[in-house]
């Protein structure tokens, strides 16, 4: 897919018809929109979201109300939809997304070549073979948001790059056949007669009914998790640029940030104790049975031992010679051969003295771990609860600074303050619920596999030797086979995922970190050069989200040396990015902004006059084919606000405007 | 301690497959293997040595059964409490189990593997059995009431132990 323009109708902020026609292919494929906060970038990179996905990013607030204030105030009948033009594999398309009420649009897609042509009757699926919906939110990626893009391997996290990679279908065809197996399992159950095995399968169906639902669940959580966790930080935004507000929101963030740390020490003395009471659990419970040992294990150690200068091996010696030191004869089979082979039995051996020492050795660290573990134990627990007067203190403070935001005598702060409350509170359940249901989803995956064994060994214990065994039988070689060769690709895949994102690290970063993914958890890491993780929230932390977000789109698009058997179709799509590198440090944002002109095939900016420094625009300048500005407007006079401008070329932007005739953001060609 | 190997080379520890999830539960691992509570373990091999200790204390044995898992005898011994391998524990759960020392001579070794495998076999049924009825499902709760339990029972054990010793010397004497 190329974009080739969008025209926005009424859209949330934008009044009346605004069109941007996006830089052609070729060299100068970059088109740079600029605007500061508050202008309407998210807006327009929403609209071209919503208009191909039907779907919003995270951080967009009030999504039920699209059609423009002053629009509506003047018709209510006015309409709001965006068109996007776009070309696909050398055809002209156009899609329309129109509101046709609250939380309401409909989609229209029309090929354009030869004239207009007749609209797609499933529009939807149509755009959703040039992206796939999983794809989708890479390609329009709100970088302000970046922050919050987990890489720690959460559920929501590994679902979409396993999308990504191509391997739903394969998922999908996976629990397809482990349906089969069990419908096929259940008709064995009534074959045979079995009530044991008709029990089992009973407890597993009950499971895998309400499984998948809770699966859905969790997800529907995470995702509504996220959305309450960016409406929060974007109101706590919007209350730190409110003079008023500003010093409480700061005393608060850095109180959160303090509670926040709080907790990561408290996570870790809990690590720190499950870990101490683990190691000293076979100590403590094993101490009160193997202190009668002490006492024996020295008397037999004592009791046997072969006295020096004699060892094993003259004994070994003398019976493979078979003459005794003495010059006996010591003959195979003879009474004496016997007698010494008796004796043997019963002597300290070397291996039967370093078994009964390490023993020894053991018991000893089994009665200092015993005598220290309760002190031990009782010191980390001290120290959990101190953190946790802390968190209480903190949270106090915390209570006091919402007290005294609505306080302020200033509707704006007690509204954003309302919002952001009730926000809070609301990702704080979501984030009980989703903890809840991920206890049951875990608990009963565990269940289920648990069930299966058991099935298996009482079938196995049953016997049976009917065609209904041999379908079994089929279904679990070609279970086995698509999940063995299905783990084959995904390392592969991962393994091509982390060389991509090596090879956009390598090029960002001045020091020699590299990243690694957890094949299990989908988790990212980024270590230093001797391996050791320097955690996500560095500034090159943020880095790693931005190559991340690079090396799926250089994934999907096939941009790699190598192919990955189950990966669907390449996926070639224009990637826009709302506000990118503010979230970064000054020092990365010329080689980040360089390498995504470089690595994308259409690359849309939507950026701020801040985010547009020295570096990226000594990166950008020379890929830029079109340049936009959007200027936002207000009513009313200017009086003392400033007016904002940004200097391109030697030329002066203006990026905002008073007296206007309505509030509303104007997007201009520059 | 010499670092010499207490068991021939290439022996294995095996245990029942069924509890896979039951030992990344212990590491703190949810099914799909990734972290999602403190771990009580970084290993199997741990988690492999407190079932065992737990079938002995409640006396629970089974087999270990087709379905099973392996961890090489070497890994045991390359991990340590205090100063003593885990191995050492292999050595004495059985030992305990049977009050038989002679179990530790290198020609019964299998025996004694395989008593440490029955009791870890069986300890894991006991802890799977025991964290269901418990309201945390991770392991922490019921292995911190063990230890409570244990820690009660010392001194009576000790004192019994102390008769025990006593009555068998007053027997020699006889």
């Amino acid at each position: 897919m190329f974009l080739q323009r969008v025209l926005l109708r009424n859209f949330r902020g934008f009044y009346g018809d605004q069109t941007i026609d996006f830089a052609p292919l070729g060299a100068n494929s970059v088109t740079v929109i600029h605007g500061e906060n508050g202008a309407g970038k998210t807006n327009l990179l929403n609209a071209i979201f919503w208009c191909l996905t039907g779907e919003f990013t995270p951080r967009l607030s009030n999504i039920e109300m699209l059609l423009n204030k002053a629009a509506r105030d003047e018709d209510k009948e006015a309409e709001c939809f965006v068109e996007v033009t776009f070309k696909h594999e050398d055809k002209q398309y156009l899609a329309r997304r129109t509101v046709t009420g609250r939380n309401l649009s409909s989609l229209e897609v029309i090929p354009l070549d030869d004239g207009v042509g007749k609209p797609f009757t499933s529009p939807q699926q149509f755009l959703e073979k040039i992206i796939p919906k999983g794809l989708s939110r890479w390609f329009f990626f709100d970088a302000e948001a970046i922050g919050e893009l987990e890489l720690s391997g959460s559920t929501q996290f590994r679902q979409e790059l396993r999308k990504v990679l191509g391997f739903e279908l394969v998922d999908r065809l996976l629990e397809d056949l482990d349906r089969c197996l069990s419908k096929k399992q259940s008709s064995l159950a009534k074959a045979v007669n079995s009530k044991e095995l008709d029990a089992i399968q009973e407890a597993r169906e009950k499971i895998e009914h309400v499984l998948p639902a809770q699966r859905d669940k969790a997800k529907a959580l995470e995702q509504q998790l996220a959305i309450a966790d960016a409406r929060v930080s974007k109101l706590e935004g919007e209350l730190r640029n409110l003079p008023k507000s500003k010093p409480l929101q700061d005393s608060r963030s850095r109180l959160e940030a303090r509670r926040k740390n709080c907790v990561t020490s408290k996570k870790e003395l809990q690590d720190r104790i499950a870990r101490y009471v683990g190691d000293s659990a076979p100590a403590v419970l094993i101490a009160s049975m193997a202190a009668p040992f002490q006492d024996q294990l020295h008397v037999k150690e004592n009791s046997g031992r072969l006295p020096a200068p004699f060892s094993e091996q003259l004994v070994e010696d003398i019976l493979r010679d078979a003459t005794c030191v003495c010059g006996r004869p010591v003959d195979h089979g003879s009474c004496e051969e016997a007698k010494i082979k008796g004796l043997m039995r019963s002597a300290s051996t070397t291996a039967f003295n370093q078994r009964v020492r390490a023993i020894q050795y053991l018991l000893k660290d089994i009665e200092a771990t015993r005598e220290t573990y309760g002190t031990s134990l009782a010191d980390l627990q001290r120290r959990v609860e101190t953190n946790d007067t802390d968190i209480a203190e903190i949270d106090d403070q915390l209570k006091d600074i919402k007290r005294q935001l609505e306080l302020i005598d200033e509707d704006s702060i007690q509204t954003l303050e309302r919002e952001r409350s009730a926000a809070a509170t609301e990702a704080r359940q979501l984030s009980q619920q989703l903890a809840v249901i991920n206890d049951q989803v875990t608990k009963n995956e565990a269940r289920l596999r648990d069930l299966k064994l058991q099935y298996e060994n009482t079938a196995k214990k049953l016997g049976h030797g009917d065609a209904v065994k041999k379908q079994i039988d089929k279904i679990k070689r070609l279970s086995d086979y698509i999940a063995g060769t299905l783990k084959k690709q995904e390392l592969r895949a991962l393994n091509l995922l982390q060389i991509e994102l090596n090879r956009i690290l390598t090029n960002y970063l001045t020091k020699h970190y590299s990243a690694r993914i957890n094949p299990r958890t989908y988790e990212v890491e980024l270590l230093d050069a001797q391996g050791r993780d320097v955690g996500r929230s560095t500034g090159e932390g943020q880095v790693l989200k931005f190559a991340f977000i690079t090396a799926v789109v250089a994934l999907a698009g096939r941009k790699t040396q190598e192919k990955i058997e189950f990966l669907a179709e390449p996926t070639v799509a224009p990637l826009v990015l709302d506000a990118p590198f503010s979230a970064l440090d000054p020092e990365y944002q010329g080689s980040v902004a360089e390498n995504l002109a470089n690595q994308s095939t259409q690359l849309v900016l939507l950026i701020s006059s801040a985010a547009w420094g020295d570096a990226v625009a000594a990166a950008l300048e020379h890929h830029v084919g079109k340049r936009y500005v959007i200027v936002s407007r207000q009513q009313g006079p200017r009086g003392n606000k400033p007016v904002k401008t940004m200097r391109i070329n030697d030329q002066v932007l203006t990026l905002n405007e008073y007296d206007a005739e309505r509030d509303e953001s104007v997007i201009l060609e520059f | 301690m010499s670092q010499q190997s207490l068991f021939t080379a290439g022996k294995t520890i095996y245990w029942p497959a069924e509890f896979a999830d039951l030992v990344s539960m212990l590491k703190g691992q949810d099914s799909l293997g990734k972290p999602s509570h403190p771990a009580l373990y970084s290993f199997n091999t741990g988690a492999i040595v407190l079932a065992a200790i737990i079938g002995l204390i409640h006396d629970r044995e089974r087999d270990v059964g087709p379905q099973r898992l392996e961890i090489s005898v070497d890994i045991f011994e390359r991990q340590k409490l205090v100063n003593s391998s885990l191995a050492s524990f292999i050595l004495l759960i059985p030992l305990i189990g049977t009050n038989d020392l002679e179990l530790l001579r290198p020609e019964r070794e299998d025996e004694l593997l395989g008593k440490f495998q029955r009791y870890a076999a069986g300890g894991l049924e006991y802890l799977r059995s025991a964290m269901s009825r418990s309201s945390d499902s991770t392991g922490f709760a019921v292995i911190r009431a063990e230890i409570e339990k244990a820690m009660m029972a010392t001194p009576r054990i000790i004192q019994a132990a102390r008769r025990l010793a006593e009555e068998e010397e007053e027997d020699i004497r006889i």
